[in-house]
């Protein structure tokens, strides 16, 4: 077995999340064990792997959805799997998510989905609140008069776009992106992908994705976490890890790039 | 960054009597959650905008402050944006690019003529659905029923456990207690004209003849409607109906025959089984308070009443549960494509299904007066 090849990471500032150490078992099965990952402030990861090497598990607990069997979480310098009440809610304030078939409230309106997040935790006067909620369903890329139309006659892409718009609602400094380009077409996903590194420039997210598409993984993202034997087998650029001579890493990464080519 | 450190309201005011507004404090929305900050009132002629001092400005703060700065410059005054650094600006364009083009809102679709117009053809439009339900489901499913063994059986010995068996311990209390009520409330008149025997007379006519039968309907509906609603609800939610179109096989078929057929099965044994545990509720009454003992009381019970009365209790049960899984199942059908409607669906389908099994036994009770049972 070769040794995985992890980039060191950048040195100028403290991780944004920092994972050590991270075992997560189900019953019998292991599917991380002493998993390591840094996430740099500002940048935006990829996060890839074959099905079941438990990318949207890692994701969920990162999110603090999903508590490991054993190991160690901070995030933006606390440690995660220790908070309890106020300071977990303030933390989870911090966060954007946006789940992989979108998870928007049924019975309300797109912007009600985002307002209501707004108007859960800032105090802000209605025509202002219902205004950003406007703001964020102009970032998210959908069109005016989907504002007021319900998730169910939404089209797959735009539940996707209206999930954004939710997960940036109260501005969050990290932003959880599961599959967020799946089942979008070439074009929305290029505008998907250019949107997020917009808003990563101008307001100072980071932004953690899981996605397959390789455009998406070269073009959007700085660095790219491969998920492998139970751990992070390899964590560099796209173009580094298109190159890699590791054999595990090589396989994935072929079978990614003929995709794309092909 | 700063979710622990006391934040800075933000605020807009004068750099001393001169020209120039000066932006200070937290632009986010936990900032402005605080306090939102105004314009002054004695603005006149030329304005400088100095941002500098912002600690920090998300989108809720670069909308507060794009609105003051719509609100000048809709007033005539020139603003100076000198003084906004770059970052700022670029947060202004992101938030002023992508505000929405102001959609008036609706409001003719909610006044009450409206709405009493849109229940009345929602009413009228029901039977007809509903009807329309029964008759695709009898076609779907009467050309199964000629082939008994293409029936899914398994799904019916499923139905019937969950419908039934899990019933048992419930509907055996319940009936119990109902008995004992009976009892309780019948014996005391009837003791006072020393009438005591007369109590197995009482509790076989209202405990077979309606009580059994319309409480096992009531529980049913209850218990299992309510779950088969839910069930194919979420199932047309998920398109795992549509899966099953697609497949080749008739939702009704796999759905809705399995389910009518464990409960034809089912119910007429729980009204039996209801019939017994609320005799028994009676007869412990009966023997504990009123001095007719069990030997007694099943003794007497064949002068009582005759042989009819059962079974004018057990024929009903099918004909609830033809009721109640139609009822339900129709409603799992008609679920939109919002979790709430389940809700709603599962609700109608419990009051429908309780409502149309109590019309039917009201009108089962006309028809066997007149036929002298």
């Amino acid at each position: 077995m070769t040794a995985p090849a992890i980039a060191s990471p950048a040195p100028e500032s403290s991780p944004v999340i920092r994972v050590s150490g991270l075992c997560t078992r189900f019953g019998t099965t292991t599917i991380h064990e002493n998993l390591d990952l840094d996430v740099q402030r500002g940048e935006i990861l990829g996060l890839v792997g074959g099905s079941g090497t438990g990318k949207t598990v890692l994701l969920r607990e990162m999110m603090l959805l999903q508590a490991p069997s054993a190991g160690r979480i901070e995030i933006l310098g606390m440690d995660a799997t220790r908070l309890h009440g106020r300071r977990l809610q303030a933390l989870r304030q911090r966060m954007g998510v946006l789940f992989q078939q979108g998870a928007l409230f049924t019975g309300l309106t797109v912007r009600q989905n985002i307002s209501m997040v707004i108007r859960e935790h800032a105090r802000l006067d209605h025509d202002l609140c219902h205004e950003l909620a406007g703001v964020k369903i102009g970032l998210a890329g959908l069109p005016a008069d989907a504002a007021d139309k319900y998730p169910d006659t939404l089209s797959g892409g735009m539940v996707k776009r209206a999930a954004l718009a939710r997960a940036l609602a109260l501005d969050p400094e990290l932003l959880f992106l599961d599959e967020p380009t799946s089942g979008l077409d070439p074009i929305s996903t290029t505008a998907f992908d250019d949107r997020i590194a917009t808003l990563r420039d101008l307001l100072g997210l980071t932004v953690i994705m899981i996605t397959h598409d390789p455009e998406s993984l070269r073009r959007a993202t700085d660095r790219v976490a491969f998920l492998a034997h139970r751990r992070v087998w390899a964590l560099d650029t796209m173009d580094a890890l298109l190159e890699s001579t590791d054999e595990t890493t090589r396989a994935y990464f072929q079978g990614v790039r003929t995709a794309h080519q092909g | 960054m700063t979710t622990d450190e006391t934040r800075t309201p933000p605020s807009l005011h004068w750099d001393g009597p001169g020209t120039t507004l000066i932006c200070r404090g937290d632009w986010t929305w936990e900032g402005l959650s605080l306090r939102t900050p105004t314009l002054p009132r004695d603005i006149a002629g030329a304005v400088t905008l100095q941002t500098a001092d912002i600690t920090e400005l998300d989108t809720a703060g670069a909308l507060c402050l794009h609105r003051h700065l719509a609100a000048l410059e809709s007033r005539g005054e020139a603003v100076n944006r000198d003084g906004i650094p770059p970052h700022h600006q670029a947060v202004l364009q992101l938030v002023d690019q992508h505000r929405l083009p102001s959609v008036p809102e609706s409001q003719a679709t909610d006044n009450p003529l409206h709405r009493l117009g849109e229940r009345s053809l929602g009413l009228l439009g029901r039977p007809p659905a509903f009807l329309a339900f029964v008759g695709a489901v009898a076609m779907d499913t009467a050309p199964k029923l000629l082939k008994p063994h293409r029936i899914r059986w398994r799904e019916v010995v499923g139905e019937i456990d969950h419908g039934g068996v899990r019933a048992l311990p419930i509907l055996g209390l319940l009936i119990f207690l109902t008995g004992v009520v009976i009892a309780y409330q019948g014996g005391a008149p009837l003791q006072q004209y020393g009438a005591n025997i007369f109590l197995v007379d009482l509790l076989s006519l209202t405990m077979l003849r309606e009580m059994a039968p319309l409480m096992t309907a009531i529980i049913v509906a209850g218990r299992t409607g309510s779950a088969y609603t839910a069930q194919i609800g979420t199932m047309h939610m998920t398109e795992e109906v549509d899966a099953l179109r697609v497949i080749g096989i008739t939702p009704y078929e796999m759905l809705v025959l399995p389910k009518l057929l464990a409960l034809l099965i089912v119910m007429p044994l729980l009204t039996i089984f209801a019939n017994v545990f609320g005799m028994l509720g009676g007869m412990t009454v009966a023997s504990l308070f009123f001095d007719v003992g069990f030997a007694e009381f099943l003794q007497r019970m064949p002068e009582a009443i005759a042989t009819s009365s059962f079974w004018v209790g057990i024929i009903k049960a099918p004909v609830f549960a033809i009721l109640i899984v139609m009822v339900s199942c129709y409603h799992g059908f008609h679920v939109e494509r919002s979790t709430e409607s389940v809700g709603r669906a599962t609700t109608k389908s419990v009051v429908q299904g309780i409502f149309l099994v109590i019309v039917a036994d009201a009108a089962f009770s006309v028809v066997f007066n007149m036929l002298n049972l």
